[in-house]
């Protein structure tokens, strides 16, 4: 919340210098990516996924260097597609996992879920305004882009407040009961006759 | 791209369209998701609830099963007992020391005969509470001798063969456990019409298993668990009862050769201290 707030008020101050704004862009997406999959590494309980959604800050960086040194001063979508698809898919396979878990309480009153789906919301609003950002089109449909855009984030970060009031409820786990082992309980059968 | 920067209202669409095709997509996960859980939720809470009258009837048979075990001592004391010690009692009454000698010999003699009686019947009634087998002995020798009295009836082989029980149980755990052998042996003779009854004896980490095989007419888990389910019938309910209290399991299946039933219980061992 504190990293969208910053963001927001310094991408107004600075909307007039759009190499400032670029910089601050790409900060701030590389500040984003990280802490999200921050959050899905410690939600997760795939261990093999919790290494994976870590490993791939090292490509998203390599990315962001690249399109930093080939496209310098202009916008390049291919971070932010990178970042939107990623956190789209780890996303969907959090709601799987969730979905798998046995567990006596609703996922609704889970704050955790709700800041998924906040986050879900936010990628898959913003997908389309991420792939036409890149274009010169006329003002009238940036302006369409930036009511979209706004929208979608304002719609966020409702969920992510309104997350933060929920009240969990204590889990009531199952004890199972192990099989029995294979043992020597074979008759020795006696003639009947 | 081209085409689309050619028509502006085009490409407006396509962006409207397209953000509200994913948000559809994101919003229909999302509920998905919430749906599926609230039917798993839904489905748990039916398994506890059946689980839960399933205990309430394996609880209600154990008091019913309670209550006729003492209904049956009151009349063994009341019907055989009691007649038996007020034919003593007539025996010896005021008008003995009024009798002749042999007479008197005569009542007295009859009087200890009875008097015996009484006692057998008593110690009968008692050991059927409390196997002193079992108590002096433990369950391996308890039930080797339940066993070997069957086998001695020459109706059925019976025999028990116990591996490991070098640790005995507690006695409270012993006493139940021997209860749900009795049972099934009882049920074996009753309906199975068996040739050959066998018990086997192991232990495995704290676990003890005990085996009964027979060559009868035999259940599998599902027809136990729908026999459990039913009003009426004590037999299996009691076994179910017991097994519960041990925090044990039991296991009813026919062995893979068809020939013979396999009923496997596996019980937590609680040592002696």
């Amino acid at each position: 919340m504190a990293l969208f707030s910053i963001a927001s008020i310094t991408s107004i101050y600075f909307n007039k210098n759009l190499s400032v704004y670029l910089v601050l862009l790409k900060l701030f997406s590389t500040l984003e990516f990280f802490t999200f999959s921050l959050f899905i590494y410690y939600s997760l309980e795939n261990k093999f996924f919790k290494k994976i959604i870590l490993f791939l800050n090292v490509p998203y960086l390599s990315i962001h260097i690249f399109s930093w040194v080939v496209f310098k001063n202009d916008f390049s979508v291919y971070p932010f597609l990178f970042e939107f698809l990623t956190f789209i898919i780890f996303i969907i396979y959090f709601f799987y996992e969730k979905m798998k878990l046995v567990n006596n309480n609703p996922i609704y009153d889970n704050t955790e879920f709700w800041i998924f789906v906040g986050i879900f919301i936010y990628f898959t609003g913003n997908f389309f305004y991420l792939l036409f950002s890149n274009s010169n089109y006329s003002k009238q449909f940036k302006y369409q882009l930036q009511i979209v855009a706004s929208i979608v984030t304002i719609t966020k970060n409702i969920i992510f407040s309104l997350s933060f009031l929920l009240k969990e409820t204590p889990q009531i786990t199952n004890n199972s009961i192990s099989y029995a082992p294979d043992l020597d309980l074979e008759p020795t059968r006696t003639n009947t006759n | 791209m081209h085409l689309l920067e050619a028509d502006p209202s085009g490409i407006s669409k396509l962006m409207f369209i397209g953000t509200l095709g994913m948000l559809t997509l994101a919003v229909g996960i999302i509920v998905f998701v919430i749906f599926h859980q609230r039917k798993v939720i839904r489905y748990q809470m039916e398994m506890k609830k059946m689980e839960n009258e399933k205990q309430q009837i394996l609880l209600n048979a154990s008091i019913r099963f309670q209550e006729e075990e003492r209904q049956r001592i009151a009349a063994d004391l009341h019907d055989d007992a009691g007649p038996l010690l007020a034919t003593a009692r007539l025996y010896l009454n005021e008008n003995l020391v009024n009798q002749e000698k042999a007479q008197q010999l005569q009542s007295i003699i009859s009087a200890k005969q009875i008097i015996d009686d009484a006692i057998l019947l008593i110690r009968n009634i008692s050991h059927s509470l409390m196997p002193p087998t079992l108590k002096n002995f433990g369950l391996e020798s308890a039930t080797t001798d339940l066993f070997q009295k069957i086998n001695g009836s020459g109706v059925i082989n019976a025999s028990a063969r116990f591996h490991d029980y070098r640790d005995r149980l507690k006695v409270e755990q012993e006493l139940l456990v021997f209860r749900v052998v009795q049972e099934l042996v009882n049920n074996v003779l009753k309906h199975s019409n068996a040739a050959f009854i066998h018990l086997t004896q192991n232990c495995s980490g704290n676990n003890l298993y005990l085996r009964i095989h027979h060559d009868g007419k035999g259940i599998v888990q599902s027809e136990f668990d729908k026999l459990n389910q039913a009003t009426q019938g004590l037999g299996l309910k009691n076994i179910a009862s017991r097994v519960n209290v041990l925090n044990g399991k039991i296991f009813f299946e026919i062995d893979p050769s068809q020939t013979y039933f396999k009923i496997t219980l596996e019980i937590p061992k609680i040592p002696i201290v």
